[in-house]
């Protein structure tokens, strides 16, 4: 099924490229140069509803630069954050200042969208394209927008006012190991009403070579001796995926001044979960694959009553998760070992306002509700004919939020928040934070700040009652953090501009929840409040621009983390050597860095990124399978943009791992070496106006 | 006479030189394994994390030396080392995720060759030197293997209400296997025929079977392990069998303060040891199951547990946080710590060489 679409979407390609090639010829107006996204930028005095708050603005060119990117991917090149990659377009976490996946909350349009279940978000599965902002709260920023981010947030914003009349993109891509991407982008935008419909399809066979150094391929002789063996060039099979995605905005400004919107956003994922690479099995004896099907939708309106700058807002999330695992049980009868069905529904409500005070003061408050329930089980005739094993569980969940923010003089602000989150029948301790900065100079835009707060938790709903294993009596994972650092934004006349920020952040979280093996054969996992852990470490970001002449750009955005992540509970025993060591899977260094150049519709950009080895082994040995080790990254991206008479059109070509590195982000599960995609683009200008061109 | 036993003598010198010389190959290790020197350490690893390693343990001189089977052959052991089995001078490591059972040389550690297509293998156990059975959790039917071809020859059907086995224990002509994932029974695998020839319900999911000096067969039952499980939860308790007619001859009830593994015997067959938040011994003759540990006070990471046959030390495993090198306390069987050292993840099992 997959191969089909291949074919047809290739004929697109060949038929899209040949009307491109037509427009090259006959119709390129010469001089007329496409627009380029404006970056977003920071800039002058920080609003006093920023006073210390530590956060990371992803532009509009990182999110948009081609429609395959997934956000991990820009997670990777445009953050410091590790991306935990469990293959190529496979389950993707994150550690946000040396804390776990389930440590990072993250908000679509003001709906939390971390899965109920588990806690954590799979980052493969947010297509960067589909958003129009997105930004990073560091640390005890994060209560800002919600509790829970022990490490963090990452917000993610999509849908806005689209230009007036009708709109339209559509972008195709090709590339290696058969993959294909399309997208589709139609607008409509009235005096008042505008639209918006985005639609994502990414297929690929996703069969990449790779040198297996983890086994090696023996040859006997006559008597069945082993007379040669090697690494052998195995193919990554049993990967293939079919991600669709859709989405919708609407939004309307009444006379009055309110402005409604309604935003959708339907996936549809089909996944096979590729084998390790130590497995021998054959490559027809099983079936290993994932669906999932999820549906978000938020709406909200916000108006400005008398001064109070009020929003409310009320969403549903509702996915559905297969697993399938089965194998040949003989005579080609297939034995069906798992057949997951889960099914989470999230319904959110949220109301919130918030005032300027005589230009010095500012409050704000918001009350929001989710409530969560979910309901898994196992149909598979293994686990016992005809009986079911799972469990169906729900809870109400209530975060309130107040905050009083203070200008003192013009240099200086002050931020003092209070949140109390309701867990089901569980209270949190009245959580607060104090976030302040000041300004030491006007001219270099010169900020130091810092920031204090408490934090809380709770368990997810597997965490308390997955079948087997769930823990009832598990208490929420509780931190306290500070930050101090600074942040800089200088420009150079039109010229260019520097901006950069970094600090120190330093935080303790206790009951730290970690599934380990249970019942008397160890044959389950169960949560367990195991660890006292101290995250501390030195955040750095460093971006710019620069125009030395003519239509000549440059830009740059590097990041760098040092994140010890330091287990300082009790040894379970004289034997434990965990106890002071980095956790597993979070790497003491990382960084990435990107530059771009863009000249007349030319652009060129190279990513990197490195991550310094992550420990498997919680007593952080140096053996042979003890850490992953460290790996650079690099890619590069090409592109053009055109604008003739009657659309704006792009070229791209985006090459990845240039210098075919051999790595992998997990261990046991392979990346692929070098490989590319090319990508064509068309805007039409179906207004008769001049549309602005994006790179993919 | 004399000319005979001197030509005999010369013979004997030849071919014990000839095995000396063998053995003289420097294996580039500090340990150089021999028969009765010691013991080979099975180190599962974490599940999906393709981590399992091969160590050994010299109990005379008690060098302890890890990650062998990859540092030997430039190649990982896989994912979750679940058994071994030493037979004819050959180590047989079995791998359950990985699909695979390695043979390897017990001296050098070098493979000497492996045998795939099987779905998740749990035991090897030799029949003969021409015929093995490989029992599976994600297959209800064992494999046959010629284990001189490293191929698979063939299967023995167990019936569709079987989906995986687990333990072989050796009564001859006869062999019994033990169904222990959301099952019930034990089977009893004629191995002339290669067929099942009876079966017999024992409780829920028997974890472990042993046999005893008297050639009886007892049967651990884990209970179910959790309150939900689909096919059912007890308490679990530990059975003796008559293995020629499948019939229950007692049975021990566990209460609810005791979670028992890992039952093996002692190397005569005199006594029962298995883990239960210590290591519990009881004797086979005894009436009711023992009050009092062996050894108590074992930490929450106890895992595996072994007998040694040559002198009868205890030999338990802990894997304590389940991500670091797991320790093996060794005890004499009157229960005093003798030694103790650090192996690889999850130390799951014990072969003696």
């Amino acid at each position: 099924m997959i191969r089909t679409g291949a074919i047809v979407r290739c004929s697109a390609l060949t038929l899209l490229l040949a009307l491109l090639c037509r427009e090259n010829a006959f119709c390129l107006v010469r001089g007329e140069v496409a627009d380029t996204l404006k970056e977003s930028t920071v800039t002058g005095l920080r609003a006093l509803r920023q006073a210390g708050v530590n956060r990371t603005d992803f532009s509009e060119k990182a999110l948009k630069e081609n429609i395959s990117l997934s956000f991990a991917d820009v997670l990777a090149y445009n953050s410091s954050i590790f991306v935990k990659q469990h293959g190529r377009a496979s389950v993707s976490t994150v550690s946000f200042r040396g804390t776990s996946a389930s440590h990072t909350q993250v908000l679509w349009n003001g709906l939390r969208i971390n899965s109920p279940m588990l806690g954590m978000t799979d980052f493969s599965l947010i297509p960067s394209f589909l958003m129009d902002s997105a930004y990073l709260l560091h640390g005890s920023s994060s209560l800002q927008q919600t509790g829970g981010g022990l490490g963090g947030a990452v917000v993610l914003g999509s849908g806005g006012r689209a230009p007036e009349g009708f709109g339209m993109q559509y972008v195709q891509g090709a590339g290696s190991f058969g993959t294909f991407d399309e997208y589709l982008r139609l607008s409509w935008g009235g005096k008042r009403l505008s639209s918006t419909t985005k639609a994502y399809l990414g297929t690929s066979e996703n069969r990449f070579r790779y040198v297996n150094r983890d086994k090696n391929e023996i040859v006997y002789d006559g008597d069945m001796n082993i007379v040669e063996s090697y690494h052998p060039v195995e193919v990554f099979d049993n990967g293939a995926f079919r991600d669709f995605h859709l989405m919708q905005e609407t939004e309307w400004e009444a006379p009055e001044g309110s402005l409604v919107r309604f935003s959708t956003w339907y996936i549809d994922s089909f996944r096979e979960l590729p084998r390790l690479s130590v497995d021998y099995s054959g490559t027809d004896d099983y079936i290993n694959e994932q669906r999932e099907n999820t549906l978000r939708a938020v709406g909200s309106w916000s108006k400005d009553l008398g001064g109070w700058k009020t929003e409310a807002s009320a969403g549903y999330a509702g996915t559905y998760l297969g697993y399938d695992y089965a194998r040949n049980g003989g005579g080609g009868i297939r034995t069906w070992l798992t057949r997951s069905r889960s099914h989470s529904n999230t319904f959110f409500a949220k109301a919130g306002t918030e005032r300027y005070l005589g230009g010095r003061w500012m409050v704000s408050g918001n009350v929001s509700m989710h409530w969560q329930s979910a309901k898994s089980r196992d149909l598979a005739m293994f686990t016992g004919a005809g009986r079911q094993n799972g469990y169906e569980a729900g809870r109400a969940e209530v975060s309130a939020f107040a905050s009083l923010k203070w200008k003192p003089s013009r240099r200086a602000g002050i931020s003092l928040s209070l949140r109390e989150d309701v867990f089901g029948k569980d209270f949190s301790p009245v959580i607060p934070a104090l976030n302040a900065d000041f300004l030491l100079s006007e001219q270099w835009g010169l900020f130091l700040k810092g920031s204090v707060s408490r934090n809380y938790r709770f368990p997810t709903l597997n965490d308390l009652y997955f079948m087997p294993g769930g823990n009832p009596d598990l208490r929420p994972e509780s931190g306290v953090s500070y930050d101090i650092g600074y942040s800089l934004d200088r420009r150079f006349g039109s010229r260019g501009a520097v901006r950069a920020e970094g600090g120190w952040f330093d935080s303790y979280i206790d009951d730290w929840i970690m599934w380990v093996p249970s019942g008397a054969k160890k044959d389950f996992y169960t949560p367990m409040n195991v660890m006292r852990v101290h995250a501390y470490g030195l955040e750095q970001k460093v971006s710019g621009e620069w125009s030395p002449a003519g239509d000549w750009k440059l830009t740059f955005n590097g990041n760098f983390t040092w994140s010890p992540s330091i287990n300082k509970g009790e040894p379970r025993s004289p034997l434990d050597d965990s106890v002071g060591k980095q956790l597993v899977y979070i790497p003491e260094f990382s960084s990435s860095f990107t530059a771009g150049v863009s000249w007349r519709g030319w652009s060129a950009m190279w990513k990197w990124c490195h991550y310094s080895r992550r420990y498997t082994m919680s007593s952080n040995e140096d053996s042979i399978t003890g850490s992953v080790p460290a790996y650079i990254m690099n890619d590069l991206t090409l592109g053009k943009t055109l604008d003739t008479r009657w659309a704006g059109l792009s070229l791209s070509l985006a090459v990845r791992n240039i210098f075919n590195e051999s790595y992998q982000s997990v261990l046991s599960r392979p990346m692929p070496g070098i490989n590319c995609e090319f990508f064509i683009g068309i805007t039409p200008k179906l207004s008769g106006k001049k549309s602005p061109v994006v790179s993919e | 006479m004399k000319k005979f036993l001197a030509i005999l003598s010369v013979c004997a010198l030849a071919l014990t030189g000839c095995m000396k010389e063998d053995k003289v190959v420097e294996n580039g290790f500090d340990v150089k394994p021999a028969p009765g020197s010691g013991l080979f350490i099975a180190c599962q690893g974490n599940w999906s994390y393709g981590n399992a390693t091969l160590s050994f343990y010299d109990t005379k001189t008690k060098v302890v030396e890890n990650e062998l089977f990859a540092r030997a052959n430039d190649q990982k052991l896989g994912d979750t080392a679940q058994s071994m089995t030493l037979h004819d001078g050959t180590l047989w490591i079995v791998v359950n995720t990985s699909n695979v059972i390695f043979a390897i040389d017990p001296y050098t550690f070098k493979e000497k060759g492996r045998i795939t297509g099987l779905a998740s293998p749990r035991e090897i156990f030799f029949v003969s030197d021409d015929k093995a059975y490989v029992t599976q959790m994600e297959d209800g039917r064992i494999c046959i293997v010629d284990p001189k071809k490293y191929e698979i020859t063939g299967y023995i059907e167990t019936g569709e209400a079987v989906t995986s086995t687990e333990q072989i224990e050796d009564f001859g002509s006869y062999v019994i296997t033990n169904c222990w994932s959301y099952q019930k029974k034990i089977l009893k695998i004629d191995t002339a025929t290669d067929k099942v020839t009876g079966e017999l319900e024992v409780g829920i999911q028997p974890s472990d079977i042993a046999r005893d000096r008297n050639g009886k067969l007892w049967v651990l039952t884990d209970g179910g392990g959790w309150d939900g499980n689909p096919i059912g939860f007890e308490s679990p308790t530990l059975s003796r069998i008559n293995p020629e007619t499948l019939s229950v001859e007692k049975t021990f009830t566990f209460d609810g303060a005791v979670s028992p593994s890992k039952l093996v015997t002692d190397n005569n067959g005199d006594n029962l040891y298995y883990l239960g938040a210590g290591v519990w011994k009881m004797s086979v003759s005894a009436d009711a199951l023992p009050t009092e540990p062996l050894v108590g006070n074992l930490g929450y990471g106890i895992y595996a547990l072994g007998v040694c046959p040559w002198d009868s030390d205890i030999y338990v495993a802990d894997a304590i946080d389940w991500q670091q090198s797991g320790s093996v306390f060794r005890y004499s069987s009157d229960g005093t710590l003798k030694d103790e050292f650090k192996v690889g993840i999850i130390p799951g099992s014990f072969c003696w060489y």
